[in-house]
């Protein structure tokens, strides 16, 4: 059963099993295994549920209501950049662009070798992943929903740079080119795991309620006994009263920067190994003015994409947002701004994102909002300007008038091969990489040994009765979209919890 | 709240001024009331970090630019000049606070409807329930 604001306003005292703190795509998903194996199930959710209603595209409201920090969180380090995590029922899954790609065998391979976890390149998770991708109706985005945008995208980098890549892989079905996947998606094509998992869970007798942010981990000595927070009523997110959860069984899918935060707050760091690690993709975005008209409203968000053989690590893709986010970094101030509007209808985005090895912390402050820094080696920018130079040559040569890239140290107009080569002066430094971090991870990794704060079975160490089912557990960067390897990870550690078998058939 | 309503109400125009471009200016898409909503539904540290940042640039026009004037008693055009420098500064102090003008402005002015729909703006379907409406075609 699903509890809305009106439910907990007064406050909230019950017990349960388990306690699933987060329904984002890790906790959905953890919540519908535990339910099944019959266990009394309570999900929390710090924000509110996203109805059609509520998908509204301004933008800045939007954000507002469904983001933490209201959107305008910081990740802090070598180069300051926004990172938006969502804050509402089914998390992520509702505001991003449902991409769904597995771990690259080579990744697998990393994580399995560092961390000594043998399901991260074994069968399980490709099992893992079947049962995921079925119940999503994961399928490659389909060209009839590419737009002219993605058509142009897949030219430039298959066409021109000779990388081959493919429609994305997304948790959609019957998508129809709205460009709105950011905002939610406002006719419910989107499977996302409020639609797909949460209804599931709620039918196996989970409890799920929203307006519930969890702050306190309720401890009895080493062991767990449940959660407490504040119901947070909105607009505004003001707090209105306390609550409390009583389980033995603790489930952190709160995601990479509030499991840890939560844990901190609680007085709970085995070794002082969480939040001692942080992880994130970086990259960066290119602009692309065509001469014909683009109309880059029209098509799959993030429609087509190509992981690159030339540069390990990186991947290209195509990208649209609203033009409220989009232009908040692009173009001048005033009259010049202006002038260049009517230059957004033959926009072409290219996002070049790198796995890296971005290395930082994440803490709890006083007010409990966590503070994140992320320190950025030097080495790791030349292959990203090698792969948005690739990318900005081949808009050119498809006709491109020009290409702006955001970045302060290299010209704001690239207009030729000679403007390109600017991508790769020494000038273009690490401090320079303004980005927006949204895929970040490893805030309390997996290993098979003492080195991370949570052991294979997905349960912290140093205490009784706490697991994690989000990407805070991922050994380092996944090198690509995470959301279904949180799935899949939060299944098999799920799945042992609750005692379901591992090789299960997708339904 | 005064003092913030008036920078914002000066940094609206200075980023969206009146044009013979024919574009919605910052007057036409009601920057100062949505931007004074939009605070409202944020949580309050950010709340009040935004009102802050509207303040100081109202007040701090003194100190930043060497004027004896508020920033909303400067002309127009000196205050775009203000934001743009303020962006390109060496010093990361002044480059955080245009960015975070030009960010909040340009947010504010993109999700009006006018703007949407002067640069052309158009979807492939509906969303009957959500009150910004922008026109729905087939591309």
């Amino acid at each position: 059963m699903r509890h809305g604001l009106d439910d907990v306003r007064g406050g909230l005292d019950v017990d349960a099993d388990v306690v699933v703190v987060g329904s984002g795509p890790g906790g959905a998903v953890a919540a519908l295994n535990l339910a099944r194996a019959g266990m009394r199930v309570v999900v929390l959710e710090a924000g509110p549920e996203v109805r059609a209603e509520d998908m509204i595209r301004d933008t800045p409201r939007f954000l507002a209501r469904s983001f933490w920090e209201g959107g305008l969180r910081i990740i802090l380090g070598t180069a300051p950049s926004p990172t938006m995590h969502a804050r509402c029922l089914g998390g992520g899954s509702v505001v991003n662009s449902a991409i769904m790609l597995p771990l690259p065998k080579w990744v697998r391979e990393e994580w399995r070798a560092e961390s000594g976890v043998a399901h991260f390149d074994a069968p399980e998770l490709d099992a893992a992943y079947a049962r995921v991708f079925a119940r999503c109706r994961v399928a490659p985005t389909p060209e009839s929903v590419f737009g002219r945008r993605n058509f142009l995208v897949r030219e430039a980098i298959e066409g021109v740079v000779g990388e081959k890549g493919g429609g994305l892989p997304r948790a959609v079905a019957g998508c129809e080119a709205s460009s709105d996947c950011l905002t939610g998606c406002g006719a419910g094509h989107k499977q996302s795991v409020d639609r797909v998992y949460l209804p599931d869970a709620e039918r196996a007798g989970a409890e799920v309620y929203t307006h519930c942010q969890v702050d306190r981990i309720l401890m009895q000595g080493r062991r767990a006994l449940g959660v407490e927070g504040d119901v947070v009523e909105m607009p505004g997110w003001r707090k209105r009263s306390r609550f409390r959860v009583r389980a033995e069984r603790v489930v952190l899918a709160a995601g990479t920067m509030h499991t840890p935060v939560l844990l901190q707050q609680s007085g709970i760091n085995p070794r002082g190994l969480v939040g001692a690690t942080l992880f994130c993709h970086i990259g960066g975005g290119l602009v692309g003015i065509m001469d014909e008209v683009v109309d880059p409203w029209v098509g799959a968000t993030q429609g087509w994409g190509a992981i690159s053989q030339q540069i390990r690590g990186l991947k290209y893709e195509g990208l649209w947002a609203s033009p409220s986010v989009l232009m908040v970094r692009w173009g001048d101030v005033g009259r010049r701004f202006v002038e260049r509007l009517g230059e957004v209808k033959h926009a072409v985005v290219i996002a070049c994102v790198y796995r890296g090895d971005v290395h930082g912390t994440v803490k709890a402050t006083r007010s409990g909002d966590p503070s994140m820094r992320l320190w950025i080696p030097e080495h790791n920018v030349a292959p990203v300007m090698r792969g948005m130079k690739h990318a900005a040559d081949a808009l050119l040569t498809l006709g491109a008038r020009y290409v702006h890239t955001g970045l302060v140290s290299v010209k704001d107009e690239l207009r030729n091969a000679a403007d390109t080569e600017g991508l790769l002066s020494p000038r273009v430094q690490a401090k320079h990489m303004t980005m927006t971090m949204n895929h970040t991870f490893g805030s309390c990794r997996m290993t098979a040994d003492e080195r991370g704060p949570v052991d294979a079975d997905g349960k912290l160490r140093g205490v009784e009765g706490i697991w994690l089912c989000d990407a805070s557990v991922f050994p380092s960067p996944s090198g690509v979209n995470p959301q279904a390897t949180i799935m899949a990870l939060s299944d098999i550690t799920s799945r042992k919890l609750a005692g379901l078998g591992l090789d299960e058939a997708p339904v | 709240m005064r003092v913030a309503t008036a920078g914002i109400a000066a940094s609206s125009e200075a980023a969206f001024p009146e044009n013979d471009l024919g574009a919605p200016d910052w007057r036409s898409t009601e920057m100062v009331p949505r931007t004074l909503e939009y605070l409202e539904e944020l949580p309050p540290r950010q709340r009040r970090l935004l009102v802050l940042l509207f303040v100081f640039v109202e007040l701090g026009a003194v100190l930043l630019l060497l004027r004896f004037r508020r920033f909303s008693k400067l002309p127009a055009r000196r205050r775009t000049q203000a934001i743009v420098g303020w962006r390109r500064s060496r010093f990361l102090g002044l480059r955080v606070l245009g960015d975070s003008l030009k960010a909040t402005t340009t947010m504010m002015y993109m999700s009006h409807p006018s703007a949407m729909t002067y640069v052309g703006e158009y979807r492939v379907c509906d969303r009957p329930l959500d009150p910004v409406r922008i026109e729905v075609r087939a591309p």
